[in-house]
């Protein structure tokens, strides 16, 4: 793919970038394998069934290779030398999710109407587009925009709160967005610009035994939106946030306290939610007990788990499972039909796609001298990671249900151009200002 | 040009088929491996610790929780079976046309002597094969898609469908037993290893591994002769070997086909095929219980000789007296009987004596009744196995009786008045009476040990016991059971129900001087026991001797 393109004019001694970009266009290619081998496998199925077929059948594979063209190609040409890895792993997850969600009857002409559906490669030129935009450090502009981040965070909230609709246990804004997904940026943003600017005091800010009184006001900071989104019942959106703000300090002061203070941070507030609460009591009991009430709060979870049951280890195969029979397959429980159709082996290479993914998003924090940009991409890198394995854990029933979407593969436009706007952040920050600016392309 | 629109005709076959979907599966799999192992930053790239961020160590943190996830999860979708109530709930509401809980080997049934009693079925997936059919369908139970389990496939389900993982304390106890060469434990590791071996192929493909089997104490084609020698009339049989309380055969009739079931029918029969009589039938014992009354008199010394006249017995003023049912088949014919005189205790229970045994019981005295009752395991549910939620006998009833009730204590030494006992348990007394008075727990587990529930008699007053019931079958009312060479001893019994038709009774050990079979048949509304009810039993233990479970040579030279 994208063989036309000539290699860039090499400024010694760092590679050219089409030489540095390499890796991901290996990944891509392995991952038009991959989301072609999928593709086919529904196609045949279909085939074989002697179904028609349209050409929205091969909607997946396409929006795929259009996707890994544009970000391949505008990479090249703008000369960006940010982290090869992610951009090529987020598309075959996405792609991934494409596929899984052809079984819902995804892609049909109704389809096309929803906005949802634009969310994919709207999602993937945003993510270019901030990565190029805000790379070599541009984006350390971006820390003035603090308080108006939390600002936006709490009237965002606030809004939500009271003009927008409930849909299973949830607030919803108009045509059913789920707008608080960019409260995790908006609050990423602000924490990375709140602590960059007390950079000096931040490695003698101990958290325990008294709290310095840098996180006094950083606690004056949080409450609002933490506050508000537990008043709205988004534990799972609590959950993530607070994982955030924990990482997020370690990141800048290195110090234990702050583990420790986590720790009893998140066992406090968890009794507060499981314990206290009627509605957090019976999540508590459905998780530790599901066969209790197995017709009634246990089902969902059942129902996720019969499917894995039924993947065994290598999967019903793509296109064989039976969606239908779990709860809400297209958002939350999306994992569980990728357990049935793809078995264990295939979770496994998922979840250690996004393994990679995190990893590699940590790495490109602790390599930034600048500490704005360092927590920058470390604070999202957690947001995803968390959201992954709150998702997954969830799904699993190693942790109790929270109704968080699965970064990229879920159903879901608010969640998915949140995910890429993030990527692309995370991908801005790992373009260094320091690297040698190659010459434009021809 | 043909030639390539034809192949791209064939395509969706080829690809379709097993070595298709592989090569689809084996691309998509191998590409989303290779890309991540390339993702992987192996190499330290320079520069990267000098960053100014302090706290490092988040990326492997959140590998490990991801790995901690994966590895909840295999236990639910690659070793889920060893969860006996998930396996359950799938079965129950998975509506998938295809179900993995179905393609898991489930454990068989299997009796005392290796044959299947429930097997699952290799050609059809989730179909349950019963060979007794109908012989066993009341304790062995069913599975069935709509009507789910009963029985002891309900019982044993958790072993039936699933490997259980052995205990946390078990498992810390293994290593030093194993150092000691402990027997238990070296079998407990074995079974580990099993379990392991089959833990470790069912990770591959669910279907190749199973369930564990589950040996019965039953014995299945006795089990078979004994439902079809009842023919559908209405009772039950149980036999047991009487030292160790092993079921040999536990039948309810009428039955129904376990593998064809038609609940909506088989609940409004009005014979009442669905209910287990043999375990949950109660009925009065009538004489056959008198066995236990002359037990507890010869173990109290009492061994009177009277007369029983035709007018029969009177416990107290104003009380009706209890005749011998000579009395009233003499009556019938419109004759008075005579009566007999100078009645020792074997002669009143060879000829079964109202009368006298009605006297004996009001001699002994109510608190040595409540004393023997209480032996025989009366008024207490009997479970079969040890595992909760066994099947189990109904409690036989025994009233406590009171001082100053002569009249109830009469009628009940005659297994009349409030008694009423289950067929198992009027087995148990024959068990006890061949068991040289010991009271072994009923049992159908082969793997439980022998459980001894007491003394009901002294070893003395159970062999002069069965040499009185082997004299009941030379020249009392069971001379049908007199098969030569079985050395048969027994009791009949004639129980008049609450509604019209007597109850027939037959209690029956053999060989009378070391018995090896204690049985006991009841046939609802069956008239005189000695009619219909000992045939079966006699049918019964010739079986047993053709089978091989019954010596046939120890007593084989009876008078």
């Amino acid at each position: 793919m994208n063989g036309e393109r000539k290699p860039l004019p090499r400024p010694a001694p760092t590679p050219s970038v089409w030489r540095f970009r390499g890796v991901e266009r290996l990944l891509l290619f392995l991952g038009v394998l991959a989301i072609g081998a999928a593709n086919g496998a529904i196609l045949v199925g279909s085939m074989a069934a002697g179904e028609e077929i349209s050409w929205h059948a091969v909607l997946p594979l396409g929006l795929f290779l259009a996707s890994a063209l544009w970000v391949h190609g505008a990479l090249l040409a703008a000369g960006s030398r940010c982290d090869p890895v992610l951009p090529a792993l987020a598309l075959i997850l996405t792609g991934m999710g494409l596929v899984l969600r052809t079984r819902f009857g995804g892609w049909d002409h109704a389809s096309l109407t929803r906005p949802a559906t634009y969310a994919v490669p709207v999602g993937v030129l945003g993510m270019v587009v901030l990565a190029i935009v805000f790379r070599r450090g541009r984006w350390a502009g971006l820390a003035g925009w603090r308080w108006v981040c939390l600002g936006s965070a709490a009237v965002l909230l606030l809004a939500m709160r009271f003009a927008g609709h409930r849909y299973r246990g949830g607030y919803y804004g108009a045509g059913n967005t789920n707008p608080t997904e960019i409260v995790k940026v908006l609050m990423v943003f602000f924490t990375a610009g709140f602590l960059a600017r007390r950079g000096d005091a931040l490695p003698r800010a101990a958290l325990l035994p008294l709290p310095h009184r840098l996180y006094w006001g950083l606690a004056l900071c949080w409450a609002l939106p933490l506050g508000l989104l537990a008043w709205n019942r988004d534990l799972g959106m609590v959950m993530i946030l607070a994982a955030v703000l924990a990482a997020m300090l370690w990141l800048a002061t290195g110090r234990l306290s702050v583990w420790a203070g986590s720790l009893l941070g998140a066992a406090a507030a968890a009794v507060l939610a499981l314990g206290v609460t009627a509605h957090g009591q019976r999540r508590l009991a459905a998780w530790a007990d599901p066969f209790a009430d197995a017709t009634g709060t246990g089902w969902q979870a059942l129902q996720a788990l019969t499917a894995f049951y039924n993947g065994g280890l290598w999967g019903r195969g793509i296109g064989a499972g039976s969606p239908e029979s779990v709860p809400v397959a297209a958002s939350d429980f999306v994992y569980a039909v990728a357990g049935e159709e793809l078995g264990f082996a295939g979770c496994a290479a998922l979840l250690l796609l996004y393994g990679v993914m995190v990893v590699r998003g940590y790495r490109i924090a602790l390599a930034r001298r600048d500490l704005f940009g360092a927590l920058l991409a470390g604070g999202l890198t957690t947001a995803l990671a968390v959201q992954t394995l709150v998702n997954v854990g969830g799904v699993t029933k190693a942790i109790p249900m929270t109704g968080v979407t699965l970064p990229l593969i879920s159903h879901g436009g608010s969640s998915l151009l949140t995910t890429f706007l993030m990527l692309g952040l995370i991908l801005a920050v790992s373009d260094p200002p320091d690297a040698p600016a190659p010459a434009p392309p021809a | 040009m043909s030639k390539v629109s034809d192949r791209i005709a064939d395509l969706p076959a080829l690809l379709s088929g097993p070595s298709g979907t592989v090569v689809l599966r084996a691309v998509l799999l191998g590409s989303l491996a290779a890309c991540v192992l390339l993702g992987i930053p192996w190499r330290r790239r320079a520069g990267s610790a000098a960053g100014v961020l302090a706290g490092g160590g988040l990326g492997p943190a959140a590998a490990v929780a991801i790995l901690l996830i994966l590895g909840y999860q295999a236990t639910w979708q690659l070793t889920g079976f060893a969860r006996p109530r998930f396996m359950h709930f799938m079965r129950t509401y998975d509506r998938r046309p295809w179900r993995a809980a179905d393609g898991f080997r489930r454990g068989s049934l299997v009796d005392g002597r290796g044959l299947r009693l429930a097997v699952d079925d290799r050609g059809v997936p989730g179909r349950r094969c019963y060979p007794l059919g109908e012989a066993g369908a009341h304790i062995l139970g069913y599975r069935h898609g709509r009507y789910g389990l009963s029985g002891l496939e309900h019982t044993l389900d958790p072993v039936l469908s699933g490997v259980l993982p052995l205990s946390s304390r078990d498992l810390g106890s293994l290593p030093q037993g194993l150092l000691r060469q402990d027997e238990t434990a070296k079998a407990a590791w074995e079974e580990t290893l099993v379990r392991l071996r089959r833990f470790s192929r069912s990770a591959l493909d669910h279907g190749d591994a199973g369930g564990a089997d589950v040996h019965l104490t039953l014995d299945g084609r006795l089990q078979k002769v004994a439902q079809s020698l009842l023919a559908g009339r209405p009772g039950a049989c149980v036999a047991l070997r009487p030292r160790d309380g092993a079921i040999l055969v536990l039948v309810s009739s009428p039955s129904f086909d376990p593998e064809d079931l038609d609940m909506e029918s088989l609940r409004l029969r009005p014979d009442a095929p669905l209910f287990n009589r043999a375990l949950r039938g109660l009925y009065p014992p009538g004489s056959a219980f008198k066995v236990l009354v002359a037990a507890a008199a010869l173990d109290a010394g009492l061994e009177p000789v009277w007369d029983c006249p035709a007018e029969g017995f009177r416990p107290g003023p104003g009380q009706p007296p209890i005749c011998d049912h000579e009395s009233y088949e003499y009556a019938r014919r419109g004759r008075v009987w005579p009566g007999r005189q100078g009645v020792d205790i074997e002669a009143a229970l060879t000829h079964s004596s109202n009368a006298y045994f009605a006297r004996l019981g009001v001699a002994l005295g109510h608190q040595a009744f409540n004393r023997v009752t209480a032996a025989a395991l009366f008024n207490q549910s009997l479970p079969l196995a040890e595992a909760p939620g066994s099947p189990a006998a109904a409690a036989s009833q025994a009233p406590r009786i009171l001082e100053g009730e002569a009249g109830e204590l009469a009628q009940c030494s005659i297994g009349q008045g409030r008694m009423l006992a289950t067929p198992l348990q009027m087995a148990l007394i024959a068990a006890a009476v061949g068991a040289d008075g010991l009271l072994w727990q009923p049992r159908l587990l082969s793997a439980e040990p022998p459980r001894c529930a007491g003394r009901v008699m002294s070893p003395a007053t159970a062999r002069r016991l069965r040499g009185a019931m082997r004299r009941v079958v030379r020249e009392g009312t069971a001379r049908r059971a007199d098969v030569p060479g079985l050395e048969v001893a027994g009791k009949t019994g004639t129980a008049q129900g609450a509604v019209a038709g007597d109850h027939a009774w037959f209690i029956a050990l053999a060989p009378a001087a070391a018995p090896e079979v204690a049985l006991a048949v009841v046939i609802e509304h069956g008239g005189y026991g000695s009619r219909s009810a000992v045939p079966v039993g006699a049918d019964l233990l010739g079986a047993a001797r053709t089978l091989g479970i019954l010596g046939g040579t120890a007593g084989g030279e009876g008078p």
